[in-house]
């Protein structure tokens, strides 16, 4: 397998109903690399990346992960093969935050995963405190820390998140990166829908949806330099 | 774990009861119905509880289950005991013909699974299959009759039931399946085989009923297919779990024990009423108070077992 097969969507059609929503979109992602998408509301990153997962169903266009055709699989199936998708809704609120681990870690064993659990209390302490606690009285970033926690309890390869800023103030957004981070570092390779631009700290490439399509991709760098990229996602955010 | 000490415990004292009591009182059968009610409403739970699926057709399993036990033992010639596995077996697969329901949700499964129940029902009341199920003129098991040894095999039944939903409460499979009943869509996402866990739910469920029913077929001996297909069952199987509380191993033997007694005391005498407070209680039931019984005790901070 070259680095180039960890991860590549091609030609990716998706919508709801009648609704067309992505339009042949592009995607290829290097193992261990960290990379982030922009858009403005509606672009179609939330749409892009639960047809990756396959909570919606594919068009047309084939997914490939680690060599393989995934896009006939069930969702199950690919987070098994190590694809994870980080979402706040993805939190059970009834269940206590070890728990919500425990689901997270099910398919591993129970052994495996109370050690893995175990490792992750090292990184998410604030989670440790609350183990007995169910999610619900959790706060908005503690939550947010439980979804990461949750997504990686099964050690996936690539990690897909869903605007994991949403809702949170600036402070947590900085701990919810530096956590990121971490992970980046360990070996995972990120995939982060996102309008924060504290998030591109932890960007190597980003690449810009527009209406349904990729308008623009290349490092941070260069989309500083691309004009018509930085008005429509930096004029607004400041 | 003093948790699983206490589930034991309770485990025990129920069963315990259930081989006393019949001593003190000399009325087996109302103790024998106590059980299959106990049985029943542990299997609905297991469901319900766990899964969210309201199976108001519950009593196709139970009736499935007294039919199979029965031609175990008219047609195959088998013993009463593994005539009533035969029947467990029969609702195991009535189960696997009937779980493209779980596709359905909500209301939508319940009127289902009660339309699937009646089906089973008129197919085996059929007079042209008077040849294989006797069709309307219904079961006579008198060879085996037996009803001491019947008593103490639906002791194990219900042993086996609790048990069951004991494990369902303490295992990392329960946990998962609450976390299923929740939000699926979610629990997909963590890598968990929703529609496996489910089906498997769902057979449990299924075999307790048949279980239960093939007992019952061997303990009254004689009976017509309405007699085991009677909706009835399932309504009050379903009354007693809600009441008592879903998802707890406790809930639903309280249900059964106050509601049950209830209807011994003043539902054989006047039974209009009963079904009246029945009615009313399902209503209030699912308004006020949908946890049941069990999360009065749960709001004031008491984990129910």
């Amino acid at each position: 397998m070259s680095v180039e097969d960890f991860f590549r969507a091609a030609g990716v059609e998706a919508g709801y109903g009648a609704l067309q929503v992505l339009w042949g979109v592009e995607l290829s992602l290097r193992q261990g690399e960290s990379v982030v998408l922009l858009g403005a509301n509606g672009a179609g990153k939330t749409t892009l990346l639960r047809t990756l997962l396959g909570l919606v169903p594919l068009w047309r266009g084939e997914i490939r992960f680690l060599g393989r055709r995934i896009e006939t699989w069930p969702t199950e199936t690919r987070v098994r093969a190590g694809l994870a998708f980080m979402t706040e809704q993805g939190v059970f609120p009834n269940l206590s935050v070890e728990e919500n681990l425990a689901v997270g870690g099910f398919h591993l064993g129970r052994t495996t995963a109370r050690r893995r659990i175990g490792e992750l209390y090292e990184m998410f302490a604030d989670l440790r405190e609350k183990r007995r606690e169910p999610a619900a009285n959790l706060s908005g970033g503690q939550r947010k820390l439980l979804a990461v926690a949750k997504a990686v309890v099964a050690r996936p390869r690539l990690l897909l998140m869903d605007e994991p800023s949403a809702g949170l103030a600036p402070r947590l957004v900085g701990q919810v990166v530096e956590i990121l981070r971490q992970l980046h570092r360990d070996g995972l390779t990120l995939f982060i829908a996102e309008q924060n631009v504290k998030f591109l700290e932890l960007a190597q490439r980003t690449l810009v949806l527009e209406g349904g399509r990729v308008a623009f991709r290349g490092t941070v760098e260069e989309l500083r330099e691309n004009d018509a990229a930085r008005k429509a996602y930096f004029g607004l955010e400041g | 774990m003093p948790r699983v000490w206490s589930g034991a415990a309770v485990l025990v004292v129920v069963l315990a009861l259930c081989l006393v009591l019949p001593q003190l009182y000399a009325n087996q059968f109302l103790f024998f119905d106590l059980m299959v009610y106990l049985a029943l409403a542990q299997g609905v739970n297991i469901l319900y509880g766990f899964t969210g699926y309201l199976p108001f057709g519950y009593v196709g399993f139970f009736g499935t289950g007294a039919y199979g036990m029965s031609l175990a033992v008219l047609k195959l010639h088998l013993p009463p005991v593994p005539a009533v596995l035969a029947g467990g077996v029969a609702a195991v697969v009535l189960g696997l013909v009937l779980a493209p329901l779980l596709r359905l949700s909500g209301a939508y499964f319940a009127i289902a699974s009660l339309a699937a129940s009646q089906a089973v029902y008129y197919v085996v009341a059929n007079p042209s299959l008077t040849g294989v199920t006797r069709g309307p003129y219904g079961i006579s098991l008198a060879r085996v009759y037996h009803p001491s040894q019947s008593y103490l095999v639906m002791v194990g039944v219900l042993g086996l039931t609790l048990a069951a939903v004991l494990y369902l409460r303490r295992s990392r499979r329960g946990m998962v399946l609450q976390a299923i009943r929740d939000d699926p869509q979610s629990a997909a996402m963590a890598g968990v085989n929703v529609v496996r866990e489910r089906v498997l739910a769902w057979l449990a469920s299924a075999l307790i009923a048949g279980l239960v029913g093939g007992v019952f077929a061997w303990q009254i001996s004689v009976f017509y297919p309405a007699t085991v297909f009677d909706l009835s069952t399932s309504i009050m199987a379903i009354v007693f779990t809600l009441f008592g509380g879903t998802g707890t191993l406790l809930g639903p033997v309280l249900g059964v024990t106050v509601l049950f007694g209830l209807y011994n005391v003043i539902g054989v005498s006047e039974p209009q009423y009963f079904q009246l407070i029945y009615g009313a209680l399902i209503v209030l039931l699912v308004l006020f108070l949908p946890g049941g019984a069990a999360s009065l005790l749960k709001r004031r901070g008491i984990d129910v077992l």
